[in-house]
């Protein structure tokens, strides 16, 4: 089986983000971009399922500007054993929408012709949440999201999946697209030899033109602005202090 | 001669893979406990060859980012263990001796740095080490502990760094350094010495940003902010010079010798002055134990004698050897 996983390159998770000042966006200018966090678990869970004997080969893609090879050479280095970069913008700032996303990835895997996609649930910087489920409906697989553990049985995937107030457990058939939660693994980090390999390791070139996708924006931001600064907390004396203070400061009881 | 001093994409994949190892298996944290670090999961993600040729077992990159590890491993107070394993890695190898480079570059057997002490040797984090990397001036000696057994000295101040006697004639010399190994020790132990320098201005900064006196963060205080920017001003010097030095190395160029020189002479006086204010920035509590900035001051000084072989036993009174000195009686109350 070959396992596809999407990768995006987004701003790195220990930066402090800052807005442009005309509001358009954010600043993306000479700061540290990185693989998505939850992309980074989807590789690792491929490739663990590929050490396990459960796949054969993992392909990771990603869409967006050139530098994203940068994020595709991380995910060879970690075990992945080719890579596609698709090259869908020529400046930084501009997010390929996630309905485009999901066509382009569509037009990979009937290339491909993967059993089983691995993606993060969502990136980090514009929390879309949407191009798994969106790849799902236009492929017309089965979907698992916001997965702890997965589990293949033969022709089935077992996907325990985080929902509000606790777990559930799916069984879809498969091929299909499973996107993966926080607590599914710890990522590894690439040893040096692995780096090095990686540069050897095959990564193709396309355009969404070679899938006859338009990314024309679809979407329009009106504007972006950074969260309200957080006020100061107050000490409270005792339980019966903070239980007042909730009743007639907060009103919340 | 014109540099490019800018970082390549192997070299950013370098160092991001580097600080996540670190932060996983070499947290500062871990030196609240007196412990010995094990060279294993610095072994294994292959920080032992990373210069080496892929054909010789390495990864295949070059002295510069073998360099750029070392500013890392510096940050995270790596024992000094992994300058001597990378260093008698490249001893072993280049005295015909490669079932003992292998087993050095993974983790199998552990190399601790000694300095010339008396007739005999004075061993740094020595437990559980099968070699020892003797730095004695311009000379690199490895020798062989065999069945040895070191005697421990008490280490270098609170939760210090472990230390112990190796008698004269004891161990077994198996290789020795020439001048291009000393060239590389002395870019290695000042990469780490800028990892020293550059941990204690972020650890100055962040605590002067942190700490509130007279209603603002400390920071907001000129005096304060002179100190970071001295700080800022000398960790940049030593990096550019770190940058040059690796690169005339790496590229065998004529001035190779002079920039690592010059590197010498700048490290020791960056990483001490860093670790020195960033003390005097925390105030009251970087005198403590509480704070990490003291683990950063000793570090440096062991460094530093690699390079430039005092005797350990002539560190300043608070991080000199506890032996026998007496312990003081508390007063009586009145």
């Amino acid at each position: 089986m070959k396992v596809l996983v999407p990768v995006k390159r987004v701003i790195d998770y220990n930066v402090k983000v800052r807005v442009k000042s005309d509001g358009s966006g954010v600043d993306l200018a000479n700061v540290k971009m990185s693989m998505n966090p939850f992309d980074e678990i989807a590789v690792e869970e491929a490739i663990r399922l590929k050490e396990s004997g459960a796949a054969e080969e993992v392909v990771a893609v990603s869409i967006g500007v050139k530098q994203a090879q940068e994020t595709l050479r991380t995910a060879l280095a970690m075990g992945a054993d080719r890579a596609i970069l698709v090259v869908a913008a020529e400046d930084v700032h501009q997010d390929i929408e996630p309905l485009a996303v999901a066509k382009i990835l569509k037009g990979v895997i009937d290339a491909e012709q993967p059993g089983l996609v691995l993606a993060g649930k969502q990136a980090i910087d514009n929390d879309m949440n949407a191009t798994g489920q969106m790849l799902s409906a236009l492929l017309g697989w089965s979907q698992a999201t916001f997965a702890s553990k997965v589990e293949i049985e033969g022709e089935h995937a077992k996907v325990t999946r985080e929902v509000d107030g606790g777990l559930q457990t799916i069984k879809v058939k498969m091929p299909a697209i499973v996107t993966v939660d926080l607590r599914l693994n710890e990522p590894r980090y690439a040893s040096l030899p692995n780096i090095m390999k990686a540069k050897k390791k095959p990564l193709d070139e396309k355009t969404p033109g070679d899938y006859g996708v338009d990314v024309a924006p679809r979407l329009e931001i009106l504007k972006t602005e950074e969260p309200a600064e957080r006020k100061a907390g107050v000490m409270v004396g005792s339980v019966d202090e903070l239980i007042e203070k909730l009743k007639t400061e907060a009103g919340v009881l | 001669m014109t540099c490019d001093l800018n970082r390549t994409d192997d070299q950013r994949q370098i160092l991001d893979a580097a600080t996540a190892m670190l932060a996983a298996h070499y947290p500062v944290a871990r030196l609240r406990e007196p412990r010995t670090d094990s060279m294993a999961a610095l072994a294994e993600f292959g920080g032992f060859l990373l210069a080496a040729s892929e054909e010789d077992g390495g990864a295949g990159f070059t002295l510069v980012e073998e360099a750029l590890l070392h500013v890392r491993l510096g940050h995270h107070l790596v024992s000094p263990r992994a300058v001597a394993g990378a260093l008698a890695c490249r001893l072993a190898a280049r005295q015909a001796e490669p079932a003992l480079a292998e087993r050095i570059a993974a983790g199998a057997a552990e190399v601790c740095p000694a300095l010339p002490h008396g007739d005999g040797h004075l061993l740094i984090d020595a437990e559980g080490a099968a070699l020892a990397l003797a730095f004695e001036g311009r000379r690199l000696s490895l020798i062989e502990l065999g069945g040895t057994a070191p005697e421990p000295v008490a280490g270098l101040g609170h939760g210090g760094i472990a230390t112990s006697r190796l008698a004269p004639g004891r161990g077994r010399r198996i290789a020795e350094g020439d001048d291009r190994a000393c060239l590389t020790a002395d870019l290695l132990v000042s990469a780490q010495l800028l990892g020293i320098a550059e941990a204690a201005r972020d650890l100055a900064v962040d605590y002067a940003q942190t700490r509130r006196q007279f209603g603002k963060p400390i920071g907001a205080f000129q005096a304060i902010k002179h100190h970071c920017a001295n700080m800022g001003l000398q960790a940049e010097m030593l990096s550019a010079q770190l940058d040059m030095a690796a690169i005339a190395a790496r590229d065998g160029r004529d001035d190779a010798a002079f920039q690592v020189a010059a590197l010498r002479r700048l490290a020791p006086r960056a990483a001490l002055f860093n670790t020195r204010t960033a003390i005097q920035v925390h105030g009251g509590i970087g005198f403590s134990a509480e704070a990490d900035i003291h683990h950063y001051l000793k570090q440096a000084h062991v460094l530093i004698r690699l390079g430039e072989p005092a005797p350990l036993l002539d560190l300043p009174a608070a991080l000199a050897p506890r032996t026998n000195r007496p312990r003081r009686t508390p007063c009586a109350s009145p």
